[in-house]
């Protein structure tokens, strides 16, 4: 198996999600869709749902209310095919930290049950563009934040999924490897593969994302293309970040503090 | 840009002192964390607070052993000394130096695998060259990592250089026995504490640092198994006090031709100094054992020396060398998906030794048995292999839940992977049944020793390797759906330690079924006139059927009913 498996639908349809975590509503009401051979942005401040939203979807959380279907299949009632069918990069480095990347990738590569040939070959491709051939038999806890990324990325992408989700991908990456990263994801592309990407570069997602969905609160507050999305908060010309802080209504708050912060600083200088 | 820091006078060494406290704590949180990876999820604060009391409790905890052992091995000298044991008085000499020195090798030996890990910490935390980083002379930088060290060992150094002479001193109210005894003693730290650093160095180069050859990967294991010694080394030596008498008479006996050479030897010599000191008479080879202890006095004094400028060093910032790096082909190695989780799991475990020690329970819970028969005579009956075998098989049943948090953080990415819960739970069974597999081999090596009455008792203890995975199984599968409803979740001892106890006990009670089942068809056999292999036999069959009921209910709740 390749795990390049056939799946009915959309990668990702998002029906009105809500997840509470007692009180707290951290996702309200969200509804999107990724179709295949795009990358849709999932922008938002800290604490905006985005985590949730991507456990959700990768079936690590049960939503409270609502429906994801990834592929057409359920990921709390189909875990199973919808891991084998995505990958995942988190946030947050979760890897087994004392052992080393050969380790780690001998058990990925087993758990997915993948074809030795095709493994041998597509690390050899990975570990060589991303330069990790140095760090393979160090304990991932000894290596850098950017080597646990790239050794996270490589995992997502070993079995050639069909979509991929990823938090914050570009996070420690150096120049070189942000560039194989971007190369990656285009070819991911031309083979019809979806991404979900969210990030707070807002920059990187301008290049790189086909459509954004800007959440806050839990809640989608604007959803479209970037050119859409300037129109939608009549700052046509504006970078993304104007049109991110417009619609989570931020800018005069953020302009408020930046300018108290300025005049703080200038009191303190002698 | 103004200059916001103002120079500071070198610090007193009291202020030192107090600085050099955060240091060994943060070498020994550092430590607690690795070794407690399985508090999935607990807070830090909580860490931090459980870390700091640990560190209070292991202290005590040490120095209260050492008193014992010192108080112990006083009590040897003067029953040998006063003929209350009825050693003859031209064994005397023989045997106060054997107690003196399996004594000072027991804490040479304790120290070094028991701060090897924490000075390894030590080396490659980086807590103990704060001081470069802070507005303070070289000299004070270098003070403060020499006292973080000595206060990672204070508490266990200072009880053994007071507790053994004043033992000796009460043993034998000889005044120069007790200076020779706090000489060879402090001779025995400073060795201990110059092994130790070498050690600890040479661990942190291939450790830490160094490529994944096989050499480091045996290295490793090896690190680990420092740690397990120093824990079997403390638990034995408490199940060995009451056989400790008849051992010494024994080697005393034994060893008699042999001190021509044994003089020249640590830790030989250091006990005939004493003894000579002390003025047992007879005592012979003095001179050789004289120029011995010379010898291992310099080399304790160069030892202190290096040691301490190694300290000072590491404390202004120098870097502990570290090997080079070996690059290796990029090939991993595919295998099963049950055997890619235990294996993965026995990677993890025996890089925490906190979890590695758990793989040597069996053994630990058999060895104060394996005393006991050492000292009797004829057959063993297939009854006491039967106790012999229960401890193990059901605390590792208890303890099966425990494995769940071996992959503590881990858990998570293992979350994002297509396994089935069942296949994880299964996986995890299949190692603690790994651990049972010590259970037979130690009933073989009793075999070896002292015949058994019966090939029952050998059927019997290979059946406890069925009889751990079934039990383990059926409490990994009733936890995971008392915690996570049927699905695998990351959890946090602390807060499931009720459930765990509950889960654990029950699994431990299913273990014993089969147990309890084995003597009830035994007795209900010999009460109808079966013969004695017979009634084993039988009992035998009934311990299986037992396993296969556990199997059958394990398998019926994971499929139907427990697990998603």
């Amino acid at each position: 198996m390749t795990g390049r498996l056939k799946g009915n639908g959309e990668p990702i349809i998002a029906r009105n999600l809500v997840r509470r975590f007692g009180d707290k509503v951290a996702v309200d009401d969200l509804s999107f869709h990724v179709k295949a051979g795009e990358i849709y942005g999932l922008l938002g401040p800290n604490g905006a749902g985005k985590t949730t939203t991507v456990k959700m979807i990768a079936g690590l959380l049960p939503p409270t209310e609502g429906t994801v279907e990834v592929f057409g299949f359920d990921p709390i009632t189909n875990p199973i095919e919808v891991k084998q069918r995505i990958g995942l990069v988190p946030e947050d480095h979760i890897l087994y930290k004392s052992l080393t990347p050969r380790e780690f990738f001998d058990f990925v590569a087993s758990v997915r049950r993948l074809k030795p040939a095709m493994v041998r070959q597509r690390l050899h491709s990975f570990v060589d563009a991303f330069e990790l051939q140095e760090y393979f038999d160090k304990p991932i806890a000894a290596l850098s934040h950017g080597t646990k990324q790239k050794i996270s990325v490589i995992s997502a992408l070993l079995h050639e999924p069909k979509l991929l989700i990823l938090d914050e991908p570009l996070s420690g990456l150096d120049a070189r490897s942000a560039r194989v990263l971007k190369d990656i994801l285009n070819f991911h592309l031309e083979n019809d593969g979806g991404i979900l990407f969210s990030s707070h570069i807002l920059e990187v997602a301008e290049s790189l994302c086909n459509r954004i969905g800007i959440i806050d609160e839990g809640r989608m507050v604007a959803e479209g293309t970037v050119k859409e999305l300037r129109k939608m908060v009549k700052s046509v010309g504006g970078s993304l970040e104007e049109v991110f802080l417009r619609a989570v209504q931020q800018d005069a708050e953020v302009a408020a503090t930046v300018a108290a912060l300025r005049r703080a600083l200038k009191e303190t200088q002698q | 840009m103004t200059d916001t820091t103002s120079r500071q006078e070198s610090l007193g060494l009291r202020e030192i002192w107090r600085l050099s406290g955060m240091i060994s704590f943060e070498v020994q949180f550092q430590s607690a964390l690795e070794m407690s990876q399985g508090a999935f999820g607990q807070s830090i604060e909580k860490q931090i607070k459980k870390a700091r009391s640990n560190s209070r409790v292991n202290k005590g905890m040490v120095s209260v052993f050492t008193l014992v052992l010192a108080a112990t091995f006083g009590f040897l000298v003067w029953a040998a000394l006063s003929g209350v044991i009825g050693v003859s008085p031209d064994l005397q000499w023989t045997t106060v130096a054997l107690t003196v020195s399996i004594f000072t090798l027991m804490n040479f030996g304790f120290l070094v695998f028991w701060g090897v890990m924490q000075v390894t910490s030590f080396i490659s935390s980086g807590a103990a060259s704060i001081g470069m980083y802070l507005p303070i002379s070289r000299s004070d930088a270098s003070k403060l990592a020499l006292f973080g060290f000595i206060r990672l060992f204070d508490a266990q150094i200072i009880t053994i250089i007071v507790a053994f002479p004043i033992a000796y001193f009460v043993a034998t109210f000889s005044l120069l026995g007790f200076l020779s005894c706090l000489g060879i003693t402090v001779v025995t730290m400073a060795l201990a504490v110059t092994m130790m650093l070498l050690l600890a160095i040479y661990f942190h180069s291939k450790i830490q640092s160094s490529g994944g050859s096989r050499f480091s990967t045996l290295i490793r294991l090896v690190f680990t198994l420092f740690f397990v010694m120093a824990i079997m080394g403390f638990s034995l030596s408490i199940q060995l006090i009451s056989f400790i008498l008849p051992i010494i008479e024994a080697f005393a006996i034994a060893l008699t031709p042999y001190w021509s050479w044994l003089a020249i030897i640590f830790p030989f010599s250091f006990g005939l100094v004493v003894t000579q000191a002390t003025g047992v008479p007879g005592t012979p080879f003095i001179w050789y054992a004289a120029v011995s202890f010379i010898v291992f006095l310099l080399l304790a004094v160069l030892g202190i020396r290096w040691s301490g400028g190694l300290l000072s060093r590491i404390g202004a910032g120098a870097v502990v060398e570290t090997g080079p790096t070996i690059i290796q082909p990029v090939t991993v190695t595919v295998s099963r998906v049950g055997v890619a989780v235990m294996r993965k799991d026995l990677r993890i475990a025996f890089r925490t030794p906190g979890q590695a020690i758990m793989f040597f329970l069996p053994v630990l819970m058999m060895l104060p048995f394996i005393f006991q028969f050492f000292e009797g005579t004829g057959a063993i009956y297939v009854m006491d292999i039967l106790i012999l075998i229960t401890t193990p098989a059901t605390m590792l049943s208890f303890f099966a839940i425990f494995f769940l948090s071996v992959e503590a953080r881990g858990m998570a990415f293992t979350l994002t992977l297509p396994l089935k819960t069942e296949t994880i739970l299964r996986s995890k069974a299949q190692l603690i049944t790994c651990m049972a597999i010590a259970i037979p081999v130690v009933v073989f090596i009793v075999s070896l020793l002292r015949p058994l009455t019966s090939w029952v008792s050998l059927a019997l203890s290979v059946s406890m390797i069925p009889l751990v995975y079934v039990a383990a199984f059926l409490s990994l599968v009733l936890f995971t759906r008392i915690i996570g409803g049927g699905r695998l979740v990351g959890f946090e001892i602390s807060q499931h330690i009720g459930q765990m106890i509950v889960v654990g006990m029950l699994a431990a009670t299913l273990a014993l079924i089969p147990l309890g089942l084995y003597g009830l068809t035994w007795i209900f056999m010999a009460s109808l006139g079966f013969t004695i292999d017979m009634a084993h036999l039988g009992a035998l069959i009934s311990v299986w059927l037992g396993i296969l009921f556990n199997y059958l209910l394990g398998k019926i709740l994971a499929s139907r009913m427990l697990l998603d």
